[in-house]
């Protein structure tokens, strides 16, 4: 399970209906049956965010077939191995189109659907890489920090339209990324650790319901790094 | 209820924000001990205790540290050791220019705001790390960042608040304690109520949400942060200010913001 099916598990529990949303229509399909087996109220719907033509197309579709929507989690992330180096400018492109030009026009799309609802609520999953960058890894830890730049500017904007926009930051979760690192590695991250564990992507969830329900309603432009201590040990 | 069970200690809950946490906290299952010099105090307990959960009122200068044990260990026997600490109680004393701030204001502030909150710290940890669960939430301000004119106080112990944050969820992560810090921007409180309305409206104007918080939006956050869910989430410093904490004087938003 990745982190965003962990969000949209979260959010389904607490009872909203969730729009699974991924380049592959079978994943989305797959994903949203599993909830749906589950009792839970989810559809799937392809969306590849470094295409401007879906981006509009998926605000179409929540316009017309659910009259708006209410919050909007970017989750999405392209995050090649590569050292700078390395990167080419089509592969910069390629990274930029996804982590930053989705994020920042789905994200737009949003707020036109959330105005006349009186506001929503946005939140943006950034990484702890944000503020403390990984080798080889130079896009992703870049464009998550421009993530906490829009998510300010855009909390700062449309605040007045009730619309909330916060980020979420992070450590390292239990999904198919963090298999990655075995052994010594993983011990070795463990051990600087405070919490000594990694995270589980329903936590990252538990906290995007919190910002996104009434109980986070004066909550806007924050980040909150939930790495179970794991940056402030280490720098 | 989630925090059946727990003991909770909330300093400076007579009033505000404090009084709000420590009702929330009796609403979710915990027996809440109260601190705080103000004899209302007495009345936020009367209101836990009517809620059907146990409290304790406690009026103790938390400045003390001898002071601050003896009250630790009066609340241990009447409700049992504390397992959820928040660090809430806060005061200004003189709002002036660094060069006016007084000798009294000076140490009253960091007395209160800050070694009061590390008494409190030290005086429950211990006993939360050999239980093997705690949670601290300290109350700094989105002063401790971007600063506040003629606060100095103020302002220095509430970031103070941040390196204390740091440092007990490094120590105690371990041992199933975390510690954490929520700024909070402008809230309705009886101090904020009563200021001059012309400066409510300038400061609402620079709020992105256009408000100012609920007491009960800052418990909100407190009780989330003592629950299971947050149980990942430690040594994080949280704002929660509408958005007041955005850089709104930067590249001449604040006229455009305060222009609509």
């Amino acid at each position: 399970m990745g982190i965003g099916l962990g969000v949209a598990r979260v959010l389904a529990e607490a009872g909203a209906h969730v729009v699974i949303s991924s380049r592959k229509a079978e994943d989305c399909a797959r994903i949203a049956d599993e909830l749906r087996t589950g009792g839970l109220s989810a559809e799937g719907r392809a969306c590849h965010i470094g295409r401007m033509e879906d981006i509009a197309s998926m605000s179409a579709h929540l316009k017309d077939r659910h009259g708006g929507l209410d919050i909007l989690v970017n989750n999405a992330v392209l995050s090649p191995w590569r050292s700078i180096d390395d990167t080419d400018e089509t592969l910069f492109m390629k990274a930029m189109e996804v982590n930053m030009r989705g994020n920042w026009y789905l994200s737009v799309e949003a707020t036109k659907l959330m105005k006349p609802r009186g506001g929503g609520s946005i939140v943006n999953i950034s990484s702890v890489a944000a503020l403390h960058p990984d080798k080889m890894l130079a896009l992703y830890s870049t464009f998550k920090t421009a993530m906490i730049g829009m998510t300010r500017s855009f909390a700062l904007e449309y605040g007045e339209f009730g619309i909330r926009v916060n980020t979420i930051l992070p450590g390292l979760i239990d999904t198919k990324l963090a298999k990655a690192f075995e052994g010594e590695e993983m011990k070795k991250i463990i051990c600087g650790t405070p919490l000594r564990r990694i995270g589980k992507p329903e936590e990252i969830g538990y906290a995007v319901l919190y910002l996104s329900s009434p109980a986070g309603a004066f909550v806007t432009g924050a980040g909150l790094v939930i790495d179970g201590g794991a940056s402030i040990a280490s720098h | 209820m989630p925090l059946t069970g727990q003991t909770a200690l909330v300093s400076g809950a007579a009033r505000g924000i404090g009084r709000a946490i420590a009702l929330r906290l009796a609403r979710e299952g915990a027996d809440v001990a109260l601190m705080d010099l103000n004899p209302a105090v007495d009345e936020t307990a009367r209101r836990i205790r009517a809620l059907g959960r146990k409290a304790v009122a406690v009026q103790t200068d938390i400045a003390d540290a001898t002071a601050v044990r003896e009250a630790v260990a009066r609340i241990a026997a009447e409700l049992g050791p504390v397992d959820l600490l928040v660090n809430n109680a806060g005061v200004v004393k003189n709002i002036a220019s660094v060069e006016k701030m007084t000798d009294d204001a000076w140490q009253n502030e960091l007395g209160v705001n800050l070694t009061g909150a590390f008494n409190l710290v030290r005086a429950t940890v211990g006993g939360m790390a050999e239980r093997g669960f705690g949670r601290i939430v300290n109350i700094s301000s989105v002063a401790a960042r971007g600063g506040l004119a003629r606060q100095v106080g103020y302002s220095a112990t509430k970031a103070g608040l941040l390196g204390l944050t740091h440092t007990v969820a490094l120590e105690y992560a371990r041992k199933g304690v975390t510690c954490n810090a929520v700024l909070p921007g402008m809230v309705e409180t009886e101090n904020v109520k009563a200021m001059p309305q012309e400066i409510r409206d300038a400061a609402i104007a620079a709020t992105p949400v256009r408000r100012f918080g609920e007491p009960e939006e800052i418990a909100a956050l407190v009780v989330f942060l003592c629950g299971d869910e947050a149980g990942y989430i430690t040594g994080a410093e949280i704002d929660i200010s509408g958005g007041g904490h955005l850089n709104t004087i930067a590249l001449g938003s604040r006229k455009d913001i305060s222009g609509r």
